[in-house]
């Protein structure tokens, strides 16, 4: 039977006790490929021609990977358990191959409601001369 | 000018694109993958990724938006019922009297996994 690893698995995870508002998040950089647009794309189903150049243009929802990197890869820097509540994006400008993309942002909410952890934060992606891609505000359900 | 409603954007989600998800996000959440981890929290079966649930969303806003959506784009989702690997969402939308599209995703029961908003411009 599969069991999760244990929370003391990931002894540098952020967890919903230590947590402030305020607190900052990142930067975490993402080198996008063509390759990693066609992957992201073909994951989702979303067969647009524009994902599948040379040089390919990334889906604008992929900055939900860019936004949630800011706490963690799941299972890996963080136990697992978690849940994604709520996402707000305001897309800014298209992302091509090739970019490198820069992802920083602040916890803004943190409250429990029916026994539940909630942690909102903003976070804003920029490309490599700093011209904002994205915008997002995430809410997510933490385990621990 | 968008029509008043969203073409539906279905989409049906199988292990096979979670695990590629899960590969391009780094994400190693067990409930995701492994029967036995959805089970053992209550699942009937593996969850799909709230951010696929997310994208299909936008590839329908893009269909109804036009390019200016990569640019311009809006999108709130809230996330209020798990999906499973195997079901089959719709995404939709109609114009509001406020210039904004109430959005949705459904499952086959027809019962919304997430709703939101959208705007453009």
């Amino acid at each position: 039977m599969s069991t999760f690893p244990t929370p003391d698995a990931f002894p540098n995870a952020l967890r919903f006790a230590d947590l402030r508002v305020g607190q900052t998040l990142g930067p975490v950089t993402h080198h996008v490929t063509a390759e990693m647009i066609r992957r992201y794309a073909s994951s989702t189903g979303d067969a647009h021609p524009d994902y599948q150049d040379q040089s390919p243009i990334a889906p604008p929802a992929m900055a939900t990977i860019f936004s949630t990197r800011l706490m963690g890869r799941v299972g890996i820097d963080r136990p697992s358990g978690g849940i994604h509540a709520r996402h707000e994006y305001e897309f800014l400008a298209a992302l091509r191959a090739g970019q490198r993309v820069t992802t920083t942002g602040r916890v803004v909410e943190k409250t429990v409601r029916r026994g539940r952890n909630y942690v909102a934060y903003e976070t804003l992606t920029v490309d490599g001369a700093g011209r904002p891609i994205a915008r997002c505000r995430v809410t997510q359900i933490f385990a621990q | 000018m968008s029509p008043a409603a969203f073409p539906a954007t279905r989409r049906r989600f199988t292990q096979e694109m979670v695990n590629a998800y899960g590969e391009v996000n780094e994400d190693r959440n067990l409930l995701h993958y492994e029967q036995a981890a959805a089970e053992q929290a209550g699942f009937p079966a593996p969850l799909v990724h709230g951010a696929m649930v997310a994208a299909l969303l936008s590839e329908a806003c893009r269909a109804h938006f036009g390019d200016a959506w990569l640019t311009a784009g809006r999108l709130q989702v809230a996330f209020v019922k798990p999906v499973f690997v195997g079901q089959t969402v719709t995404a939709g939308g109609k114009l509001r009297g406020d210039g904004a599209c109430e959005v949705w995703c459904r499952n086959e029961a027809g019962d919304d996994v997430a709703v939101g908003e959208a705007r453009c411009g």
